[in-house]
């Protein structure tokens, strides 16, 4: 069958085909059984449509109608008064926010430190220093403490901190502590200078003994430190170039000047070995 | 039984009467205009007056009687709270209907799972129970009990559109006018709707029950 003759059967059996649909629909049936069974099966479903008419009776009030009217009324008008207080909230939060906001930025502006270039250390100021060591110490990487080392130059000392951008008290301290050591400088090129002092083997000690060395060795020297020699004292090229030298040249110049050589070292208390600076008291010069 | 006497009285009092603008004082223009206006005795006759159309349609969306009529109590509470939607061209009574059918929709979709397998069942030997039948015949009763039930089945699986136009014209008997009103389409378009919609009804039991329909 075709949809169009199927069209024909539906309204024929729902009772709206008119004169012609009706006549097309009757010769169709008596010249198909399959048209014929789908007007039975069409006419069937017409007929079961009444009993789905009966439906039970509605129970709907009219004041059940109003109490739900009236009801939703007021939740709403509950609902429209809680948005306000909540719009009212959220305009406060905001307000609240904008102000910290704004005196955050207004105090942020007052009090903006000079600008420094990224990864370069702050420069403080407030630390006296040598002179010298303000002038020559200072870290030439950064143009900013350039600039800043040749403005204090002539006014006052001047400190780098490259730890931090801002040292605590403390740091500040033990910084001038360090700085404020009297530090000997030499005038030589590290290059120039002499090796570090070595430790004599006990063959080199007792090769000395055999030359028949005048100079007495104290106990502790060479003992097992890993002692440095200070190459140099505070009197400069007149003072005593005293180290533990190898075991030649002290037993020549023990030779020559007779001189007896007293070199003390000690252990510091951090296990770590360190040379001792020998004082001019310490060299004690036989003769 | 008071209650009911004020309202029949409502509409003898304002017969044959007109408002400013011309309308007959029962139409349903007129109650919905004084509606607006705030005179709530005026929905309330037009509740009266429509209440059983919509609750018809809607016992057709959700076939229990309690669901039918949280419906039309929610039809008729947004018809309330939107009445300055509804323009006056369109008739009051398919405004209300497109309601049904949108929250009718709506509630379906979100009572799926509600609408369990068991529950039908419960309910079906409950309304078997309770409504009893006309016929004295218990075979007969039995057999158009199982035709009412196949087919109730056969138009709630239908798509809305076909389902709306089953019950509108085949169950509740409106006019193709307005059937077109609701559908918002030409009387012609709203034939073929129906047309196509019985067709869908019919395939769909046999889908389910065989070729015969179990008829």
């Amino acid at each position: 069958m075709t949809h169009r003759e199927e069209e024909i059967l539906i309204l024929l059996a729902f009772g709206e085909a008119d004169e012609n649909e009706k006549r097309e629909a009757e010769a169709l049936v008596a010249n198909s059984p399959e048209a014929a069974t789908f007007l039975a099966e069409m006419r069937s479903l017409n007929g079961t449509m009444p009993s789905l008419r009966e439906i039970s009776e509605c129970q709907l009030t009219t004041e059940r109608m109003r109490d739900a009217i009236l009801s939703d009324a007021t939740v709403s008008a509950g609902k429209s008064r809680k948005q306000k207080v909540a719009w009212l909230n959220w305009g406060l939060a905001a307000a609240c926010l904008a102000a910290v906001s704004f005196a955050i930025s207004m105090n942020g502006n007052r009090s903006a430190a000079p600008v420094v270039a990224e990864n370069e250390p702050a420069v403080t100021s407030d630390v006296s220093l040598d002179e010298a060591m303000a002038t020559n110490d200072t870290p030439t990487s950064s143009s900013a403490v350039r600039k800043y080392a040749a403005k204090l130059k002539d006014t006052k000392p001047l400190i780098v901190d490259t730890t931090s951008t801002v040292a605590p008290e403390q740091t500040r301290e033990a910084l001038t502590q360090v700085v404020n050591r009297p530090v000997r400088r030499s005038n030589k090129s590290l290059a120039s200078r002499k090796p570090a002092a070595q430790k004599p083997s006990t063959e080199q000690v007792a090769s000395m003994i055999s030359l028949g060395t005048a100079g007495a060795v104290s106990n502790t020297v060479a003992s097992n430190t890993g002692n440095r020699g200070h190459e140099e004292g505070a009197g400069g090229g007149a003072a005593m170039s005293m180290q533990a030298t190898p075991n030649a040249d002290v037993s020549a110049k023990a030779k020559e000047a007779d001189a007896v050589v007293v070199v003390e070292t000690s252990r510091g208390a951090d296990g770590a070995n360190r040379a001792k600076e020998v004082n001019q008291s310490e060299l004690r010069l036989s003769g | 039984m008071r209650d009911t006497l004020r309202l029949d009285l409502v509409p003898v009092k304002i017969k044959n009467s007109t408002n400013s603008i011309g309308l007959p004082m029962d139409s349903d223009q007129a109650l919905v205009e004084r509606a607006r206006g705030g005179d709530f005795s005026a929905f309330e006759t037009l509740f009266e007056r429509h209440r059983e159309l919509v609750y018809r349609f809607a016992y057709q969306m959700a076939p229990r009687r309690d669901d039918a009529e949280d419906i039309v109590q929610e039809v008729f509470l947004r018809a309330f709270k939107n009445l300055h939607r509804y323009r006056d061209e369109a008739k009051f009574t398919t405004w209300l209907l497109r309601i049904a059918t949108n929250y009718g929709t709506d509630r379906a979709r979100m009572h799926t799972r509600r609408n369990t397998l068991e529950q039908q069942e419960a309910d079906g030997a409950l309304r078997w129970m309770t409504e009893g039948s006309q016929m004295d015949d218990p075979l007969t009763n039995l057999e158009q009990e199982r035709r009412k039930q196949i087919v109730r089945n056969a138009i709630n699986a239908l798509p809305d559109q076909h389902k709306n136009a089953i019950v509108m014209r085949d169950l509740e008997e409106m006019d193709y006018e307005d059937i077109a009103e609701f559908f918002e389409c030409t009387v012609g378009a709203a034939k073929l709707r129906v047309l196509r919609a019985r067709r869908a009804l019919r395939d769909e039991i046999v889908r389910t029950h065989g070729v015969d329909g179990g008829f």
